[in-house]
């Protein structure tokens, strides 16, 4: 039940949808033989309920957010179906587990460099020319750097977006000012794709379909925050610069 | 010709930087994915004279597509090809220029991007919503037999 319980949790925070999560935990349940059990799941909480002949368990894990491992996620729901296959002793199983969860990931440059990458590419995708791409590159790693920063602080997801969308934005709005670069729109547009909620978005769609209105209710905030995040962090920067440049210039 | 390579090959290079972004950590499954994202947006301009809305709708049902069959052949769950594939159709510019006409104080301007947006991403859920109702059903209708 432990197993099935951390199994659970580790699915729904590397981004798998509410009717994978419960089936995954159910079947996990069936497979060593709990077949009269209930999951139930929305995005921050997992509760099972086992029913024995005489007695109920329950157990509930709460769910914190995380960065999302789509790696760790496809291990998982392989493990799943092994198990689920051939139920191997409840210790290997665990063990099995705790082997995927300390699976590596990225060292940290590889990370920064992914993001400036994203924000090089998109900005060209985009319509941008190369300089303007070059300037989203290093606005991809203010991003990255700022989104790390906010979680270490573990600051809400709202205020997060908000500051890491107007540190972005502020250095290519200043190199406008300066006179170095031409599309301010597409390096902006670029760099935000990387705060773009896409996950939230796909596995909304994905429970609102499989039933789970709840959820899809909980994700769909979730966008809306992030989007007003992004929106007002951009808007203030881009307000902000050309006033202080002003500020500045008559000083 | 260049026009339609181009910004497909940056869609692919965008989305495979994406791959690692999340973690995604086997090359097969990176470069499907950015196949994903690269052949959504090469079904969007192909379109070029429907309107945007239907654009976003079939683009977003091939990448859904794609990414049902690339699950089914590597037993992962979709949403690994689909999460990266249909990040280029994402209506980033629309929500930077619907934010642009408010702060410029256009506010027919702003009404305008701010409902093609939104009719964009909505069509995009559609898309995603379709392919897999019916993947599922299709999946549940062989489940018996085997």
């Amino acid at each position: 039940m432990n197993l099935s319980c951390e199994l659970g949790r580790q699915l729904m925070r590397n981004g798998a949808e509410i009717c994978r999560v419960e089936e995954s935990v159910e079947r996990l349940l069936a497979a060593y033989g709990c077949s009269d059990s209930e999951v139930f799941a929305i995005p921050s909480c997992v509760i099972i309920n086992i029913r024995t002949e005489e007695r109920n368990y329950t157990k509930s894990v709460r769910i914190r957010t995380g960065a999302i491992h789509l790696d760790r996620l496809r291990k998982l729901n392989a493990l799943c179906r092994e198990i689920c296959a051939d139920p191997p002793a409840v210790e290997e199983a665990e063990k099995r587990l705790r082997e995927i969860l300390a699976s590596p990931v990225y060292p940290a440059w590889v990370d920064y460099l992914a993001h400036g990458v994203v924000a090089f590419f998109f900005t060209l995708f985009w319509g941008g020319c190369l300089p303007d791409a070059v300037v989203a590159f290093f606005c991809g790693l203010i991003v990255k750097r700022t989104v790390g920063f906010m979680h270490s602080v573990q600051a809400n997801g709202f205020f997060t977006n908000l500051v890491a969308a107007m540190f972005a934005t502020v250095l290519p709005v200043i190199l406008q000012m300066i006179g170095g670069i031409t599309h301010v729109d597409k390096i902006i547009i670029g760099t935000i794709m990387l705060l773009v909620p896409g996950l939230a978005i796909t596995n909304m769609m994905r429970d609102m379909l499989a039933g789970d209105y709840l959820t899809a209710v909980v994700r769909l905030t979730e966008v809306m925050i992030v989007a007003l995040g992004i929106t007002i962090g951009v808007a203030m920067a881009l307000m902000a610069v050309p006033w202080l440049f002003a500020v500045v210039g008559i000083g | 010709m260049k026009e339609i390579i181009l910004p497909c090959l940056y869609a692919f290079a965008g989305c495979a930087a994406f791959s690692f972004v999340f973690q995604l950590r086997q090359w097969r499954h990176i470069l499907c994915a950015s196949l994903c994202g690269a052949v959504g947006w090469l079904v969007y301009l192909l379109l070029a004279e429907s309107s945007s809305v239907l654009r976003g709708l079939l683009a977003t049902i091939v990448v859904a597509l794609l990414s049902e069959l690339f699950a089914r052949i590597f037993k992962t769950p979709a949403t690994v090809f689909l999460l990266i594939g249909i990040i280029p159709l994402v209506p980033g510019g629309g929500i930077y220029y619907t934010l642009e006409a408010l702060i410029g104080g256009n506010i027919s301007l702003f009404v305008q991007k701010g409902l093609e947006t939104v009719a964009f991403a909505g069509s995009i859920a559609v898309g995603c919503s379709l392919v897999a109702s019916v993947a599922r059903i299709i999946i549940k209708q062989k489940k018996p037999a085997s």
